[in-house]
């Protein structure tokens, strides 16, 4: 089920009446029960994924749980059947024709014979951020942060909790098993608060992301029609497209947590106003990062070991990471980037501010501030051309064709459709549609802007009618502005 | 509780207020098509509006048709009202069997024709979504309970704006003062029919020749409501023929798998003990993609008459066996 279709707008006022309704022992069970029909909504042979990976984590837990802590190499066999039943789960249905084509095209080149067959399996929505989340409880009990949870449907329940189930975040047990646990009463400013964020949310989607798609896809579907402005507004486009959808989803999944009396963590932190890609990595993404860092960037050994060392720990945990997101060489390439840009930016830390100081650059702190982020805004954007293009050889056109043929490309982006009619289109769309997006994504921005710097922006300031017509106009909006194909998330297939 | 009931309320009360706000300036400034929501085609080119308003008032009607543009394009009651047939053509723009069952459902209990002939255009088999014939339509009915029935099932945002336009607009021009506007070369006479002065094909060779191959894939809602539209005829004793409508053979070879689709609908059409007349594999019919097509499945009236002639005399052909038999 998708938070953007309108079973959703029966579901969630249902399952939230039921919750409220019902005693405090039965409430697990309610949420189990919907955070099911919510997966198998989609498709219902799947969710037998979903009971593997919830009994294998548990009796590991479970198992882990009986040895101390002196004993922790007793508990390893267990991490390692929870880490690799995750993983062979993920392999199995994310990994493995990526593997057996690359094994294929290497035979091919090498003239040895390969035939192994290739599955035509459906990914399973969301594998990416639920096994993840059971691997980081596995490891966490492992190390004996957490006590394993003797609940098995509580247990149960942290794995499929629907509000962040198919797109995260991806939470640690430490913050939700005990919450899942807690009696929430009805709180009227925790409902309220969570129903105005899943409402910004749904706009950020729906009247943003899905707007911003049509011009992107138009592009970036047939990227060779083009050259020079159109790539480069497609790209941008993209930039605020993907922002939007995933961090829309990301309000909406900790809107409807709230709204039932959960907390869950920050996912984005306005990552566009970020002055290094270091930082962009603080504020994107931010329970897959800190998963990143904890579970694979530490254990490693972080920045704790010779230089070369650590730049070789960053490089690896952003091109997992690039993994993580698809199989594909573009989500490869694009964490390398990343990583490259990181260590990049380590290793020339000490000349890149000589330079800037030699320059004059940090005269003015809000110049060279700025200067940073519209930087590390366009290395971010060159990055997601990898990201978005479907091929290799796509990304490469459009980063090697952006500024090139720009007075031409004009004409391009701006046709006439019908001399008569005076039809123009710009990217596809209607220039109303254009402006639109445009219009959006510079509200989008100054909020974001006022909100990173400090201005508390928070609509509930205002009076209660001042208030009431704000959230009005968003709903308004949403049905004049949205797109209501029911367009999934982009990160569903992650 | 009672106070986050009352705030949901005032917020959905002011939202819609907003939102009707919004529509009526752009209405009134004769824009509201700039809403990306919103298409409202009142009057518009497939002259809906006259083929609606001629059928609230039909009587005395033997068949009825139903089906996408090229139906309403390519059976002309002129020609059936010469061998004594009165039909109403209820072809409209991108019409799927989903919007087909709506239209039939509005009209068949006050028309009350003997037959209805239902044409098995793939693309409209094939349609997931029905939403242009829906804007069409909701755009040029007046509001009841099947359009209302239509919008909910459709669920889509574009078909439901543009179902509360058609309603506000209803409130100020009645339906029946409302205009059809008009277009160089086409005409549209009574019975349903739109019709063309244009005389030749407008599509060049090349053209014809590279149609973008694709794949018949019947669509699941429209398999639905081609089975409610049988047991729809059914109820009203309405004899329900299926049919073909001839389009160039050159768009025909564009489908892969045109067995398939053959098969599929004559599979269809024994399964529900249904007369089909195919007319894309009637050698008797002989139509040359220049003179009797517009383009790629839009006959030209030359096309039109060929057609309707060989459907007649199928239809009297098969009411005199049938009479035979009884």
């Amino acid at each position: 089920m998708l938070f953007n279709s309108f079973e959703f707008l029966l579901f969630f006022p249902t399952v939230v009446g039921l919750y409220f309704l019902l005693p405090h022992r039965l409430r697990w069970l309610l949420l189990l029960i919907a955070s099911y029909a919510f997966y198998m909504f989609w498709r219902v042979d799947y969710a037998i994924i979903l009971v593997i990976s919830t009994l294998v984590d548990y009796l590991c837990g479970r198992m882990m749980d009986r040895y101390s802590e002196e004993d922790r190499h007793k508990r390893k066999p267990w991490l390692w059947l929870s880490l690799l039943s995750n993983l062979g789960i993920l392999f199995t249905f994310k990994y493995y024709n990526f593997f057996n084509g690359a094994a294929s095209d290497l035979a091919g080149l090498l003239g040895v014979g390969y035939a192994a067959p290739a599955f035509e399996l459906l990914l399973p929505m969301g594998i990416s951020f639920y096994t993840f989340q059971t691997m980081s409880y596995s490891i966490d009990v492992y190390y004996g942060r957490i006590k394993a949870e003797k609940h098995l449907g509580i247990f149960a329940l942290f794995v499929t909790f629907f509000p962040q189930l198919v797109a995260g975040p991806i939470e640690r047990a430490g913050n939700l098993l005990g919450q899942l646990k807690q009696k929430n009463d009805f709180d009227y400013d925790r409902v309220t608060g969570g129903l105005k964020l899943m409402a910004w949310g749904l706009f950020k989607k729906v009247v943003v992301a899905d707007r911003l798609a049509v011009m992107v896809n138009t592009v970036y579907n047939n990227p060779t029609d083009y050259e020079g402005i159109p790539l480069i507004i497609a790209t941008v486009f993209f930039a605020f497209q993907i922002y939007c959808d995933f961090s829309g989803y990301s309000d909406m999944a900790i809107g409807a947590a709230q709204v039932m009396g959960f907390n869950l963590m920050e996912n984005f932190r306005r990552p566009y106003f970020s002055k290094s890609i270091k930082e962009f990595w603080g504020r994107w993404h931010i329970s897959l990062s800190t998963w990143f860092r904890d579970y694979l960037y530490i254990p490693l050994g972080g920045n704790r070991v010779l230089k070369w060392r650590w730049y070789y720990n960053i490089f690896v945990v952003f091109l997992v990471s690039g993994f993580w997101h698809g199989a594909n060489w573009t989500f490869l390439v694009w964490g390398a980037l990343h990583g490259f840009y990181q260590v990049f930016g380590e290793v020339t830390k000490h000349q890149r501010n000589g330079l800037a100081q030699s320059l004059g650059l940090t005269k003015s702190a809000r110049v060279y501030n700025d200067l940073q982020m519209a930087t590390t805004f366009s290395l971010v954007c060159l990055a997601w051309v990898f990201f978005r293009a479907n091929s290799i050889g796509d990304a490469w056109y459009i980063t090697t064709h952006m500024f090139s043929g720009l007075g031409e490309s004009v004409n391009t982006i701006v046709y006439n459709v019908d001399g008569l009619r005076k039809s123009w289109l710009i990217l596809g769309q209607t220039p109303v549609i254009f402006m639109i997006a445009v219009t959006v994504i510079l509200v989008l921005l100054v909020l974001d802007w006022l909100k990173d710097s400090n201005v508390n922006v928070s609509l509930n300031l205002l009076p209660s009618p001042m208030r009431i017509v704000a959230y009005g106009t968003i709903i308004a909006f949403i049905f004049l502005f949205g797109r209501f194909d029911e367009t999934e998330f982009i990160y569903f297939q992650f | 509780m009672k106070k986050l009931f009352i705030k949901i309320l005032a917020v959905i009360i002011t939202g819609f207020l907003i939102y009707s706000g919004i529509v009526l300036v752009f209405y009134g400034i004769g824009k509201v098509n700039w809403l990306p929501n919103i298409k409202f085609v009142r009057g518009g080119v497939g002259d809906t509006l006259l083929r609606l308003r001629e059928a609230k008032e039909a009587k005395g009607i033997d068949l009825i048709c139903v089906g996408s543009s090229i139906v309403s394009r390519g059976y002309d009651p002129r020609v059936f009202a010469m061998e004594g047939i009165r039909l109403l053509n209820l072809g409209s723009s991108s019409q799927s069997p989903y919007a087909s069952y709506f239209l039939l459902k509005m009209y068949l209990p006050s028309v009350k024709p003997k037959f209805v002939l239902l044409d098995l255009y793939w693309p409209m088999l094939s349609k997931i979504k029905s939403t242009e014939s829906s804007i069409d339509l909701v755009s040029n009915s007046e509001i009841n309970s099947e359009i209302l029935e239509m919008v909910w099932y459709e669920k889509d945002a574009l078909v439901m704006n543009t179902l509360f336009v058609s309603w506000i607009t209803q409130i100020i021009t009645p339906l029946n003062k409302a205009k059809q506007k008009t277009y160089d070369k086409r005409f549209y006479t009574e019975g349903g029919f739109s019709g063309t002065k244009q005389i030749y094909n407008t599509l060049t060779t090349d053209e014809l020749s590279s149609f973008r191959k694709h794949n018949f894939t019947p669509a699941p809602i429209q398999l639905e409501y081609l089975g409610k539209i049988v047991q729809l005829c059914k109820d009203h004793n309405v004899e329900l023929i299926l049919t073909v409508t001839p389009v160039t053979e050159e768009f025909r070879y564009s489908v892969k798998n045109y067995d398939e689709y053959e098969s599929f609908i004559k599979q269809f059409a024994s399964k529900n003990n249904l007369i089909l007349f195919n007319y894309n594999s009637n050698l008797d019919l002989d139509l040359s993609t220049e003179r009797d097509f517009l383009d790629k499945n839009h006959l030209s009236q030359t096309g039109v008459e060929k057609f309707n002639e060989i459907l007649i005399k199928d239809f009297i052909k098969l009411n005199q066996n049938k009479g035979n038999t009884n």
